[in-house]
C-alpha cells in the first residue's frame, strides 16, 4: 500500500501565495519550492507520495508562482520531471482547482532539468 | 290482425335506425372531442417546448454576452498591468484584479451554459489555459517585472480568438 504524506499550502505555507522569486516575499514560489516542497520530497521513502492540498484557505494561484514552486524543483536539478510527477498527488475540494492541478503537471512536464539561471 | 305485426315491424326497424344514428352521432362526437383534446394537448406541449427552447437560447445568448464583458474587462486590466514596470503603488491592486477576473472568466466559460459544442469547449479550454500563462506568467507578482510588449501582443491574440467564438454565440 502506498503511504502518503501531506503538504497543505494554505495551512503550512501561506493562504496568499504570491510572486515568483524569493525577493518577492516570504510567500513566493521560490520560497515554497526550496524551503517547503524540496525538503518534504527528500524525506519521502521509496514507496511514499506527497499529497499537496491546493485549496485549503487559498483563493487561487498565479502562473508565475506555480511555475517556480513546482517546475522549480526540476529546473534547479533536485529531481527529473518524471520522478517529481511520480511522487506528487493533489487534493482539492473546489472543482475550479482542477485547472491549477493541470497547470502544475504541465509546467513540471515542460521544465528542463537543471536549467535554472537561464532566465 | 295482419297490420299489427307490420306496424310493429316498422316501428322496430325505425327504432333500430334511430339507435344506429344516435350511436354513430355519439361515436363521431366522441372522436371529435378526442381529436380536439389531442390537438390542444399537442399544441400546448409544442408551445411549451418551443418556449423552453427559446428561453434556453435567450439565456445562452445572455451568458455569452456576460462572458464577453468579463473577457474585455480582463483584457483592459492586463494591458494596464503589462504596459508598466513594477510599481509598489498599484501593482498589488492590478494583480488581485487580474487573478479574480481570470477565475471569473474560467467559471463563466467552463461551467456556464453558452451552447458550446464539444470542439468549441475544447478550443476555449486551450485558449483560456494559454491566456492564464500569458497574463499571469513570467514575472507576474514579481518586483522584477518590466513592461512587456510581447506579452500584451500574446494576450491580445488570445482574447481576440476567444472573443470570436463567444461573439458567434451572441448571434443566437
Amino acid at each position: 500500500m502506498i503511504k502518503r504524506q501531506s503538504l497543505n499550502i494554505g495551512q503550512e505555507f501561506s493562504d496568499h501565495p504570491i510572486g515568483r522569486y524569493r525577493s518577492d516575499g516570504p510567500s513566493s514560489g521560490e520560497v515554497f519550492c526550496e524551503d517547503f516542497l524540496v525538503p518534504r520530497l527528500q524525506k519521502l521513502g521509496d514507496d511514499e507520495k506527497l499529497e499537496v492540498v491546493l485549496d485549503d484557505g487559498v483563493d487561487g494561484f498565479g502562473s508565475s508562482f506555480l511555475d517556480e514552486a513546482f517546475a522549480g524543483v526540476v529546473k534547479k536539478g533536485f529531481m527529473s520531471s518524471e520522478e517529481l510527477l511520480s511522487h506528487l498527488t493533489f487534493r482539492y475540494e473546489n472543482p475550479d482547482f482542477e485547472f491549477f492541478r493541470d497547470k502544475i503537471r504541465e509546467y513540471v512536464r515542460e521544465a528542463k532539468f537543471n536549467s535554472a539561471g537561464q532566465r | 290482425m295482419i297490420e299489427g305485426p307490420l306496424i310493429h315491424c316498422e316501428i322496430g326497424s325505425f327504432l333500430d335506425v334511430a339507435r344506429t344514428v344516435t350511436e354513430n352521432c355519439r361515436e363521431s362526437g366522441f372522436w371529435r372531442v378526442l381529436e380536439n383534446l389531442t390537438a390542444v394537448a399537442f399544441g400546448t406541449a409544442l408551445g411549451f417546448f418551443a418556449n423552453k427552447m427559446h428561453d434556453k437560447k435567450r439565456s445562452q445568448i445572455a451568458a455569452a454576452r456576460s462572458a464577453l464583458e468579463v473577457l474585455n474587462k480582463l483584457e483592459r486590466e492586463c494591458y494596464e498591468y503589462w504596459s508598466k514596470d513594477y510599481d509598489p503603488a498599484d501593482s498589488l491592486l492590478c494583480e488581485s484584479s487580474i487573478k479574480a477576473t481570470q477565475q471569473q472568466i474560467r467559471i463563466y466559460i467552463m461551467r456556464g451554459d453558452l451552447g458550446l459544442s464539444k470542439s468549441e469547449k475544447q478550443k476555449l479550454t486551450e485558449l483560456l489555459s494559454d491566456l492564464y500563462d500569458d497574463s499571469m506568467g513570467g514575472e507576474f507578482e514579481s518586483r522584477q517585472r518590466t513592461a512587456s510588449r510581447k506579452r500584451i501582443g500574446n494576450i491580445a491574440d488570445k482574447v481576440a480568438r476567444i472573443s470570436a467564438i463567444l461573439t458567434e454565440k451572441t448571434f443566437g
